[in-house]
């Protein structure tokens, strides 16, 4: 299993995004990446929300807890998505040049794009790798039908 | 399915305190239901035609009294009943959110430092924009250069004051930076016996003294905690009232409570005060409500609404600045072990009401710096006069001005009218759970009522840009420009205005 720490993060983005492909779009993968991604965030003394990005908190109905990589994918999942995926945002402009999208190659585009801090790499490296394996339509489209979008 | 999806649109709904607003899909959340589920909310609310549920076809009516109401539910499936249950209960989950923020000193410490804060960064921001770098990270881990000007220090610690106890109250979903909740009460690191749990003594930013659980390294109990405990207990008091408040209740509640609030999925502050009190009866609430008498249940859901509701009461700082007084946790935790122990000494009071004066009156009272319930709400009169007085003539922006205008004035007329009442309140402590039907006067109705106010768009901008500068990590482009906006262009507007 690639884990962030333990190799440059576009490598492990890479080898993360092939392993979801080869086990038939199935984000397990990237769940456990992302599980180590959130242990870096809380060990560095930060809280979690604080990456999420920015807008005001309420009290909502029924908040759901993270405690580990899925939860966190459910939970930050349409976030994400909302931000990646907004109709002028880099990822989409990067999709509409035709170019080879990597997961190594959006690293970068997921960090700036959801305004990360350097800790959160972890986070970022799954979030580009399920973009790769999925491919940026079937990404947005995907996390749109689980959010519950029509 | 339609559960999933269900539960997925009710995580994403919730109510937005600064900016008054609601972030609720009623009609997406009703599309999701199943055809069965639906077909089941027509007939409970006794619909003859198509359209919007009237507010007495949603809550005027007992199910019990109508055997088609009842027969229809039990023709569902569990899935089914959830939905359907929650359907009938998120309005009532959101206005206990809405109500506590502006009928109760809690609402009056809250407010006023957002309104406080707003201030201070009115005469920091111009400031701030005048320095050649920005902050790099969180506003809220941000320490002023070493060679900033005495001026610039001391606009900064005016904000920083204000947003770190916001931050510590749970302002945001947030909680502090590690290093910012140490172990123990000053010296007494020792666990706190509370109701027989063993709980971590924890204080936040040096002056909120709370509780933690060794098993939930990032969380403790706060503010948020007490206002979630109160919506889920007004929506199980509400389920019910409206199975005839018998044994028919227990099984919706049990599947309400595993299909939205199940302990393997949910977050800490909606089920950890159930718990709590619980233990008291040694077990956890689940097995406390598929077990203990129904009538008990009642009981115990009204016990910890009271808790919840005299822990509310916490006032914002007196004249002598007491953190312990004005902490809601503090109340809570001497409420809840002063109903206990009068439940086990069968000590019976009249009302909930009665219950809440003799605690003010307990020889503990002291060591929790308590004062009467009508010295606090005095106070909070007094206090909300001195922030309108601000307000009209320090707030330069015309919309921001107006909002604070408008919570301020909505909470001088209820705390006023309270003052004579002390903690009697039908929406407060809703004797069926239901917090809207408590809504019983004209005045009630003009502030508090779900069309009562509409905040401006400057206003939403507002509280989400600042949620993103104290908590989250902008660019330092971003923060430049909305800065600017915010606090430059209110003097143009207001010349114009």
């Amino acid at each position: 299993m690639a884990e962030p720490q333990t190799s440059s993060p576009e490598r492990a983005a890479d080898e993360l995004a092939l392993a979801i492909q080869q086990q038939g779009g199935s984000l397990e993968p990237a769940f456990h990446a992302l599980e180590a991604g959130i242990r870096q965030i809380r060990s560095s003394g930060l809280p979690l929300e604080s990456i999420l990005p920015e807008g005001e908190r309420g009290f909502g109905f029924a908040a759901a807890d993270v405690r580990d990589g899925e939860s966190f994918w459910r939970v930050y999942g349409k976030v994400v998505r909302k931000k990646l995926c907004a109709r002028n945002s880099k990822l989409r402009r990067l999709a509409e040049t035709g170019a080879q999208i990597t997961g190594g190659s959006i690293v970068g585009t997921v960090m700036a794009s959801l305004g990360l801090p350097p800790v959160a790499i972890g986070i970022a490296t799954p979030i580009a790798a399920i973009i790769a394996a999925l491919g940026i339509e079937a990404f947005c489209e995907y996390t749109r039908q689980s959010d519950g979008a029509s | 399915m339609a559960l999933a999806e269900a539960r997925e649109l009710l995580q994403s709904m919730e109510y937005l305190p600064a900016s008054v607003r609601f972030d609720l899909a009623q009609e997406k959340l009703w599309t999701s239901l199943s055809a069965a589920s639906r077909s089941f909310c027509w007939i409970a609310s006794g619909k003859k035609s198509p359209g919007q549920m009237s507010f007495n076809e949603a809550f005027g009516r007992v199910w019990t009294n109508d055997p088609a109401t009842l027969s229809a539910f039990a023709s569902l499936t569990d899935e089914s009943k959830a939905e359907a249950l929650a359907f009938f209960t998120l309005l009532v989950h959101e206005y206990t959110h809405h109500f506590d923020f502006l009928i109760t000193p809690f609402g009056v410490n809250y407010h006023g430092k957002w309104f406080r804060e707003y201030r201070a960064f009115q005469r920091f921001a111009p400031l701030l924009l005048q320095q050649p770098s920005f902050p790099d990270g969180r506003f809220i881990d941000y320490t002023p250069p070493t060679n900033a000007s005495e001026e610039f220090r001391e606009a900064f610690k005016e904000v920083h004051d204000i947003s770190a106890t916001l931050e510590a109250l749970g302002d945001g979903g947030m909680t502090p930076r590690a290093e910012n909740m140490a172990l123990g009460w000053y010296d007494n690191t020792k666990p706190a016996i509370i109701l027989g749990q063993s709980l971590q003594r924890i204080t936040v930013r040096g002056f909120l003294f709370t509780y933690g659980v060794p098993d939930e390294p990032n969380w403790y109990l706060r503010p948020s905690t007490l206002l979630e405990t109160r919506a889920i207990v007004h929506c199980l008091s509400w389920i019910l009232r409206l199975f005839g408040q018998d044994e028919r209740a227990r099984e919706p509640m049990q599947i309400y409570l595993k299909a939205f609030y199940s302990r393997a999925a949910i977050a800490p502050d909606y089920r950890f005060l159930l718990d709590l009190l619980a233990s008291a009866w040694e077990t956890d609430f689940h097995n406390f409500l598929g077990n203990a008498h129904i009538e008990l249940v009642r009981q115990f859901l009204m016990l910890l609404d009271a808790a919840c509701w005299y822990a509310l009461q916490a006032p914002p700082p007196m004249p002598d600045a007491s953190a312990v007084r004005s902490s809601p946790i503090l109340r809570f935790v001497h409420a809840i072990t002063f109903f206990v122990e009068s439940f086990r000494d069968r000590r019976p009071f009249a009302s909930a009401v009665d219950a809440m004066i003799a605690m003010d009156r307990d020889p503990k009272r002291t060591a929790y710096e308590l004062t009467g319930i009508d010295a606090i709400l005095r106070y909070c009169v007094q206090f909300v006069e001195i922030l309108q007085n601000l307000n009209h003539t320090e707030i330069i922006d015309p919309e921001i001005r107006k909002h604070f205008a408008h919570i301020l004035r909505v909470q001088h007329n209820q705390l006023s009218s309270r003052v004579p009442k002390g903690y009697v309140s039908f929406i407060g402590i809703p004797e069926e759970g239901n917090p809207l039907l408590g809504l019983r006067t004209q005045q009630e109705v003009d502030d508090l009522a779900p069309d009562a106010y509409t905040s401006g768009s400057q206003i939403r901008d507002w509280f989400a840009f600042r949620n993103g500068l104290l908590y989250r990590f902008l660019g330092s482009q971003q923060i430049a420009v909305s800065l600017a906006r915010f606090f430059n262009d209110p003097l143009r507007r207001a010349s114009q205005a």
